[in-house]
């Protein structure tokens, strides 16, 4: 899977309103006609939590004051679900008391506005929140990907090897991991300068999306060290892959070095499905590293698998 | 609520979007439903159903000042306090904020332009 683009989607966001009252909903589609959002309309709690949980809108309009469940129910459940807590609620209530207030505020809503409502200070509330959200949703994106490539950075990596090895331990789905190394890339570094190099890894990163399939998940692990994960994928097949990107990057031509070619060494390590022994994910790491290793060892630009080395065995110690 | 005498009938509220032309069609809807309401506030006076002229009160307390008609919104937020501090005793002691906001919106309904 390639990292995601940073731009904001070109989607209109989507805000929810939830209010008993067909007065409401009537008056605020005509009121926020001109805003660029769009507005889906829900009469009760349970239709709301419903709707949140399917479609994560970017903003909820919530009416405290409902029959049946009513919006402090729905806030406590959109707070208590992991997939629900991140959407901003802004409270638009008759309800006056300052208790209600701090309740709301504490449960975690961004907004309070009391009904009936002012129509400019609704609009430039709602803008306002949906401004900080799309902001934070790109600041969380930018803190998952690397600068300089675009690649998946190592602090998504950890996060997501750790969820594909559990899911492969639960599941027995079979799961590859390849750790690829650029071949002598000081010397680029040294003989055409930083630039230079920094275009390769640029270079490298097009090579590896263009590469891997849409489900493989490529990451910048440090330096001029590439990591992917390759989930349902058997090592065999994976090799096919990492051949594949292999041949792409020695056959690539560089412009600031039209003379040099480049080249990756590529270790990895793989189960094709069940396994008798529940290796841990750092024991696959490690494998994989050896297997590396031995790549440079046998004199680079090629694809070793742990399988052919042995360093298995070593993920056998390690469980 | 008989005691028409007290009421100019030729009063008239005109909503602040009364000339706001992405109004128009929502307060001819408002004004539409806004007479029913008022009938199903009277009988539920009549009846004793604090329940159901309390949720009457709110609906139109939290829509009535979006339509342009701030003063509707608070004769029933006064009649929805009312109902919380009169707490099941007789629904005497609301009536003259009732009469109050049912004159109002009367006086919203003859303004429709």
């Amino acid at each position: 899977m390639t990292a995601p683009a940073l731009q904001p989607g070109e989607a209109k966001p989507v805000v929810l309103l939830v209010d008993d009252s067909q007065d409401v909903h009537r008056l605020l589609r005509a009121r926020l006609r001109n805003e660029d959002l769009e507005l889906v309309d829900a009469y009760t709690g349970g239709e709301a939590i419903e709707y949140a949980r399917d479609h994560h809108p970017a903003l909820v309009l919530l009416d405290l004051n409902m029959p049946g469940t009513d919006g402090f129910e729905v806030l406590r459940a959109l707070k208590d679900d992991p997939t629900t807590l991140e959407i901003p609620v802004i409270v638009l209530s008759g309800l006056q008391s300052p208790h209600d207030k701090v309740t709301a505020f504490d449960l975690g809503v961004v907004d309070y506005i009391t009904k009936p409502f002012e129509l400019t200070e609704l609009r430039v509330r709602i803008r306002s929140a949906l401004r900080m959200h799309r902001l934070l949703q790109m600041l969380a994106k930018r803190a998952r990907i690397d600068g300089l490539t675009g690649l998946w950075n190592r602090a998504y990596f950890n996060q997501r090897w750790e969820e594909e090895h559990g899911r492969h331990q639960r599941h027995s789905h079979p799961l590859t991991i390849a750790l690829l190394d650029l071949d002598h890339f000081k010397s680029i570094n040294d003989t055409y300068g930083h630039p230079a190099g920094d275009a390769v890894l640029q270079g490298l990163a097009a090579i590896l999306q263009r590469e891997a399939r849409a489900a493989d998940i490529a990451c910048r692990y440090g330096g001029e060290e590439f990591a992917l994960i390759l989930p349902d994928t058997t090592p065999e097949n994976a090799q096919v892959v990492c051949e594949r990107i292999r041949a792409a990057v020695e056959a690539a031509t560089w412009p600031r070095h039209p003379e040099r070619r480049v080249t990756c060494s590529i270790g990895l390590v793989g189960a094709p499905g069940p396994t008798e022994t529940c290796v841990a994910s750092g024991g696959w790491l490690e494998a994989a590293d050896r297997a590396l290793y031995a790549a440079k060892k046998g004199g680079r630009n090629r694809v070793v698998s742990a399988t052919a080395i042995g360093a298995e065995a070593a993920l056998d110690a390690a469980a | 609520m008989d005691d028409a005498s007290s009421r100019p009938a030729d009063r008239v509220v005109r909503s602040e979007f009364a000339g706001d032309p992405d109004m128009a069609e929502l307060l001819t809807l408002f004004l539409d439903e806004l007479g029913p309401r008022v009938a199903s506030m009277e009988s539920a006076w009549r009846e004793g159903d604090a329940d159901q002229l309390h949720r009457i009160a709110h609906q139109i307390k939290g829509s009535a000042g979006g339509y342009g008609y701030p003063g509707i919104s608070a004769a029933a937020f006064r009649i929805e306090s009312g109902l919380a501090h009169a707490g099941g005793r007789s629904l005497d002691a609301i009536k003259a904020e009732l009469n109050n906001l049912v004159d109002l919106c009367q006086a919203a309904i003859r303004g429709r332009s």
